[in-house]
């Protein structure tokens, strides 16, 4: 079922730069970066280093200046808006530090939302985000606003969205940010549970604490990818001993 | 933290022979403190000289089991109640590697910073990995202990980035690029100011 | 700033309440100041609002100021630089007011001058070395092509210095002879020449050559200047003398010309009168009260409809600015600060709209001030000036409205939760009872009142019930938008985020409700009550000659010239089906001045009805008197010209009945015979009709009645209305001569109204005639008004609407993004706005028209109910749904929710560069 070693999300070397001639600003300078299912890879580095726009990027929320981005092998490039917003909805998940959630819409509704929008019967999007809600721990609370709700809460509620359907792709822009540490712990430990399940992450933080939940942990800096650790070997090797 | 006050520790809970103390041990720290059974039987001999332990009679299956003294409990609860205080850590010896990285001709820092953050990473995902394989709840003392040294790393890891941007500043440059480069510019420049000499 | 320096070490001790209040409005000004420059859409569209209104009112009250002359203006302008006018009418003394306007005769017997002064006889009472110059004012009719124009003209001599300087002269020279004449801009428009072209008398007699083009300050229409002797003076001549005196006018010389019959005119009063009658502040009637209370209300509303068009806009600006007054209550501020700084925003913009719309109208009057005076006041102005009394009335309004608006959401920021407001959750409102049901309260009352004011037709009673009940629907509106969201679930997605964001931000939804609610229902029972009204006038309209016939009225007392050559003249105008002389009876002479004639058919016994009109006051009477066809009226009064009876052989029945050829002819033969033809058969009895003749004198004496049964015809498929033919005989028979009435033309299509005219100046040479054409049935012709108005409702609802949608996209910005990155088309957003502007737009049509319809039809019925008792029946209104407007108005949500897709960027705020 998982395509092991084709990669879900794959960056080649990409280039963003925002305006022009002297105001120039290059958020990003020739990055490459691809990502297989199962694994997740955490970029780090400073505020400005271009972070969050390989995020956005990689969303098709935006557009390279140069290089390619591929989502399971589709060059976004070669797609309209339409077809990126369909590509959103089918097959990447969004998490953000806060403003994840819509006001207006109940916990359950803003999971079956992406379903919603892809033309899914209410009641069958209301199932699946039931059944993704119950997986986040959040049995019995769909009915509730996010007003309602705890920041822990309404971050859960944000993965279970981010991964309801047949997403395979997680892009998490520092989900634990608004959190406490113990609750930022679970979430991410939720959504390494995701990513071991077959999904591909992408985690932007700029915790190292964070980072370490990653397989991979890629550095930028001013758009330049400066270094990335390399893949883990596996618990078994670990507790072996081998692995140190 | 000695093993000596580990061990003590470990009898507080009640007598335990030499085997069962080792097992004891790495369980509740993990194997990132691997212990083999000699140190343990010379480490109880040394209690048993001090007075902090004694040993009881074999079993029949040759196997001598210790119990704590009261002595060994009053130095057990004294280490508990005392603070470990920084100067007792051996030396960082990272933080002298840095300085001397800088100060050391033809040695570019930004490597040596960013080689050791990525070892430290690696070190952080591990402990992390191990942490994420535990998630029984009798598990909870080990994950204290992986999570203090998930804390140590990531000390370490924004102390380096704190140096990396330190850096940065020191050499006047645009890029990550141009401070490596501007660096060797400074080398070349000393040694042949070294040659005209 | 120095203050504040010099209070420096002092600073902190503890400062009175005065100085509190002083420094904590200070702080809450300049922050509003603050956050209007940083929101500066937000400002723009509170701005424009506020000022809009104002620029009106300001322009209106400016324009209408400078337009009011002053009595020495108004005597300026037609007096030029002559130091007085006089004005002789009589020989008799007289005592006049300050400004001449009035005169009455002081002691001795009037007499009015019967030839015209000289201008020697003015001289001689004016102290020597005078000069005086006359003016005329009189008719100038001319020929324009082939009609006939008639124009005021003024008869003087431009060449005089002292008349000259009554006008300015515009183009050309002024007329320095007989044959010359002058004119104004819109007379040389009028008359269609060029300036050195000639221009005809309506008689032909006379051609004059236009030389020149002038202004009259005092009159800027149409007005000729003829030279003296340039036409037939008058029969008293020159009434109006311009006098330029060697000295100052004086109590002396006033008295003297007053002695001798000769009224004066000066630039200031006239020394030595005093004022007459001077209306010394006559008590405010009921009816003058009830107008300026009207007035009041309609002021009130259209404030009502700027608080709540301007409302979302603040409560938005709160919404925003959670964080920082939460921080503001951090930092000590207690619920008087945070009301405070809100309220700031509305005196700051109110303000800020309230100049900005003063300068613009003041600046747009002053501009447009030369087109009003000749297209609206036709008179020059006296200057420039403000009206400084209205504008300030206008700005305190204007900055009122602001503050009105910023008084919800002010009341809401100081009870918002501090906690949350830090946190930036968003706290959503709470339920209040109380206030839906102090809305219900409010629209029961006002219908109650509205009810009662209709029946006893007293307009402010009913404006007041209106307001009330307009009121009480803004009250409940929050409830109702909240009520709408629970229907969320079952909703596609766009709708259901669409109607819960409407209900989380009510403070900002339900004042734009409202808003379109207001003017809707507004226009909806105006619109209800002007169909109700024109359907009333067509049900009750009754033509007194058929439609499109001409009647040719005759003018003078001449006689009236031969049929043939009349039919002829027509002939060429109109195609005209037949023309008929008509006569009627009047008193066989010798007639006393207060003898006149009336010639009515009677009823015979058995049809009178009988029920007398203080009968039929029960319920069962009326019952029984409506059933009895007897009790019919015999038809309503005809709207305009009606001749009732008529002196006729029956050439005449065709054009004034309209009646088929065959019902002609055989009433022509009983006419022959000398009998009488009806139209109500009711007055016809076994073949006869009654007809008796009254010789009514001034009461004196009782009237002499005679009585005649003739043989009768009762004329059907005519026109429905009441008519008595005789023939010549019976009308002789019963004292009475025929004397002409004019000419009846039958025509095929009604003439339009050149051809009336053409009509009329092709008769003049036979006679002077008026043409009157009873027009086809009354045409719905306020319809204008109702699109126009329907219209305005449409322009606030896409106003309201926009502007509500627009705040709710800034407010929704996040969320936008959020769909954006869970995967919504760019499409989504586009319908997410017009669902927005759906929800708003139509929430507030539907409760309007309801509320219109509704109001309308209470009132109506209301006034129906006033009717019961009135005997004759009364034409009820009928309850009219005004189509037109509820099309407009239909279509206004869709308008809005169009504007919303077509203005709302589909691109999200997260989404760059992908174009």
């Amino acid at each position: 079922m998982i395509e092991v070693g084709r990669p879900v999300l794959d960056l080649r070397d990409v280039h963003r730069t925002h305006g022009s001639g002297e105001a120039a600003v290059h958020a990003l300078r020739g990055v490459s970066l691809s990502v297989v299912p199962g694994e997740l890879v955490a970029v780090m580095g400073p505020s400005g280093s271009g972070k969050s726009t390989l995020l956005t990027l990689a969303g098709g929320l935006d557009r390279p200046t140069a290089g390619e981005v591929l989502v399971e092998g589709e060059s976004l490039g070669a797609l309209d808006r339409q077809e990126l917003a369909r590509l959103r909805r089918r097959r990447i998940g969004y998490v953000f530090q806060n403003l994840n959630l819509l006001g207006s819409l109940t916990a359950a509704e803003n999971v079956a939302l992406p379903l919603e929008l892809d033309g899914v019967g209410v009641r069958a999007a209301r199932r699946a985000a039931m059944v993704a809600l119950e997986e986040v721990g959040l049995t019995g609370l769909g009915g509730r606003f996010p007003d309602q709700m705890s920041g822990g809460q309404q971050q859960r509620v944000a993965i279970a969205r981010a991964l309801v359907g047949e997403r395979r792709l997680v892009l998490a822009d520092e989900p634990t940010g608004a959190l406490d540490s113990q609750t930022g712990e679970a979430v991410l430990h939720l959504l390494r549970r995701r990513v071991d399940a077959g999904a591909a992450g992408v985690l932007v933080t700029h915790e190292a604490r964070h980072a370490g939940w990653a397989d991979r942990v890629v550095f930028l800096r001013d758009g330049v990818m400066v270094d990335a650790t390399v893949p883990l070997p596996s618990v078994e090797q670990l507790l072996s001993g081998s692995g140190r | 933290m000695s093993i000596r006050h580990g061990l003590l520790a470990l009898l507080e809970r009640g007598q335990m022979y030499g085997y069962q103390l080792r097992a004891a041990f790495e369980e509740s720290t993990g194997s990132t403190w691997p212990l083999n059974i000699g140190q343990v039987y010379t480490t109880l001999n040394r209690l048993e000289r001090d007075g902090l332990v004694r040993p009881l009679p074999e079993h029949e299956g040759g196997q001598r089991p210790y119990e704590i003294t009261d002595a060994g409990r009053a130095d057990l609860a004294l280490w508990f109640a005392t603070p470990i205080s920084r100067a007792d850590r051996p030396r960082d010896e990272l933080s002298i590697k840095l300085a001397l990285a800088m100060t050391t001709p033809g040695v570019d820092v930004r490597t040596v910073v960013q080689t050791q953050r990525s070892a430290t990473m690696r070190t952080l995902q591990e402990l992390t990995r191990l942490k994420y394989a535990s998630d029984k709840p009798e598990d909870l003392p080990w994950r204290l202990v992986l999570d203090a040294m998930v804390f140590q790393a990531e000390a370490e890891i924004r102390w380096l980035d704190h140096c990396e941007t330190s850096l940065v500043r020191h050499r006047p440059a645009t890029s990550a690029g141009g401070v490596a480069r501007a660096g060797a510019e400074h080398a070349h420049e000393h040694t042949d100011q070294e040659i005209h000499r | 700033m120095s203050a504040d320096d010099a209070a420096g070490p002092t600073a902190f001790r503890p400062r009175g309440r005065f100085a509190e209040t002083v420094g904590s409005w200070r702080a809450a000004l300049r922050i509003a100041r603050r956050e209007a420059r940083r929101a500066r859409r937000r400002t723009a569209l509170v701005l424009a609002m506020i000022a809009l209104p104002v620029l009106a009112l300001t322009f209106a009250a400016v324009s209408y100021d400078m337009s009011e002359l002053t009595h020495a203006e108004r005597v300026g302008q037609r007096i030029g630089n002559a130091d007085a006018e006089l004005r002789w009418t009589v020989d008799n003394p007289i005592v006049q007011d300050l400004w001449g306007d009035e005169t009455f005769d002081a002691g001795g017997e009037r007499r009015e001058r019967t030839r015209p002064a000289r201008a020697e006889e003015v001289l001689a009472l004016l102290p020597p070395g005078s000069r005086v110059a006359s003016v005329e004012w009189t008719q100038f009719e001319a020929r324009v092509g082939d009609q006939l124009e008639s124009y005021s003209a003024r008869i003087l001599d431009l060449t005089d210095p002292l008349a000259r300087s009554t006008v300015r002269l515009r183009a050309g020279r002024v007329p320095a002879a007989a044959t010359e004449i002058a004119v104004t801009a819109p007379a040389l428009r009028g008359l269609g020449v060029p300036l050195g072209d000639q221009v005809v008398l309506a008689d032909g007699s006379r051609w004059y050559t236009v030389v020149g083009v002038v202004e009259f300050p005092d009159e800027l229409r149409e007005v000729i200047a003829v030279h003296p002797g340039g036409v037939p003076a008058g029969e008293l001549g020159p009434s109006l003398w311009l006098a330029d005196l060697p000295g100052p006018v004086d109590a002396a010389l006033v008295r003297r010309l007053n002695a001798r019959g000769v009224t004066v005119t000066t630039r200031g009063p006239a020394p030595g009168t005093t004022e007459i009658g001077a209306d010394d502040g006559l008590p405010l009637s009921a009816h003058d009260a009830e107008e300026a209370g009207s007035a009041v209300l309609v002021v009130g509303l259209g404030l009502l409809e700027v608080v709540l068009l301007v409302g979302p806009a603040f409560a938005v600006g709160v919404r925003r600015r959670r964080r920082d007054l939460a921080l503001v209550a951090v930092a000590g501020g207690d619920a008087v600060h945070l009301r405070r700084i809100v309220l700031a925003d509305g005196v700051v913009l109110g303000c800020a709209g309230a100049a900005a719309g003063l300068l613009l109208g003041v600046a747009a009057a002053f501009a447009a001030q030369p087109l009003l005076e000749e297209n609206v006041y036709g008179h020059r102005s006296g200057g420039y000036r403000v009206f400084p009394t209205a504008l300030a009335a206008i700005a305190a309004v204007a900055v009122l409205a602001g503050v009105l608006a910023a008084l919800v959401p002010a009341w809401t920021a100081a009870r918002q939760d501090v906690v949350a407001g830090l946190a930036g959750r968003r706290t959503v409102p709470p339920h209040r009872r109380r206030w839906p049901l102090l809305g219900l309260a409010l629209t029961a009352v006002g219908t109650g009142t509205a009810a009662l004011g209709a029946q006893h037709s007293s307009a402010l009673v009913v404006l007041t019930g209106i307001v009330l009940g307009e009121l009480g629907l803004v009250f409940t509106t929050p409830t109702l938008v909240a009520w709408l969201a629970r229907a969320g679930p079952a909703l596609p997605l766009a709708p259901r985020i669409a109607l819960r964001d409407a209900s989380r931000n009510r403070s900002s939804t339900a004042p734009a409700v409202s808003a379109i609610m207001a003017a809707v229902a507004g226009c909806v029972a105006t619109g209800v009550w002007v169909a109700s009204d024109e359907a009333r006038a067509r049900a009750q309209w009754r033509p007194g000659i058929p439609p499109g016939h001409v009647m040719l009225l005759p003018t003078r007392e001449d006689e009236l010239p031969p049929l043939p050559a009349v039919t002829e003249r027509i002939r060429h105008v109109l195609a005209a089906d037949s023309v008929a002389r008509i006569d009627r009876p009047v008193c066989a002479p010798p007639v006393r001045d207060d003898e006149w004639c009336s010639v009515v058919a009677v009823l015979p016994p058995h049809q009178l009805c009988p029920f007398e009109p203080e009968m039929v006051r029960s319920v069962e009477a009326r019952r029984q008197a409506l059933a009895d066809a007897r009790c019919r009226p015999p038809a309503h009064d005809p709207s305009g010209y009606h001749l009732p009876v008529v002196v006729t052989d029956g050439s005449a029945l065709p054009a004034l009945t309209d009646a088929p050829p065959e019902e002609v002819a055989r009433a022509s033969a009983v006419l022959r015979a000398g009998g009488a033809v009806v139209t109500d058969p009711r007055y016809l009895h076994e073949g006869r009709v009654t007809v008796t003749m009254t010789r009514n004198n001034g009461g004196s004496e009782p009237p002499a009645v005679t009585t005649a049964a003739v043989p009768g015809y009762v004329l059907r498929g005519g026109l429905p209305t009441d008519h008595l033919a005789l023939s010549a005989p019976l009308a002789g028979r019963l004292g009475l001569v025929v004397v002409p009435e004019g000419y009846a033309v039958a025509t095929g299509t009604a003439p339009t109204d050149a051809q009336q005219r053409r009509l009329v100046a092709e008769l003049r040479p036979l006679a002077h005639l008026v043409a009157m054409v009873e027009a086809e049935a009354p045409e719905p012709r306020r319809q204008p008004l109702l699109v126009l108005l329907a219209v305005a409702a449409g322009m606030i609802t896409v106003g309201a609407a926009g502007v509500a949608t627009g705040l709710a996209a800034a407010e929704g910005r996040r969320d936008l993004s959020t769909l954006a990155a869970v995967g919504a088309s760019p499409g989504v957003r586009r319908v997410l706005s017009v669902c927005q502007a759906g929800v708003i737009a139509g929430l507030g049509s539907v409760l309007g028209i309801g509320a219109g319809l509704g109001s309308a039809a209470v009132i109506l019925t209301s006034v129906n109910r006033q009717f019961t008792g009135a005997w004759p029946v009364q034409t009820p209104y009928p309850i009219m749904v005004p189509w037109v407007t509820l099309g407009v108005l239909v279509v206004v949500p869709l308008v809005a929710m169009a504007g919303a897709g077509l203005f709302t960027r589909s691109r999200l705020a997260v989404e760059r560069r992908l174009d």
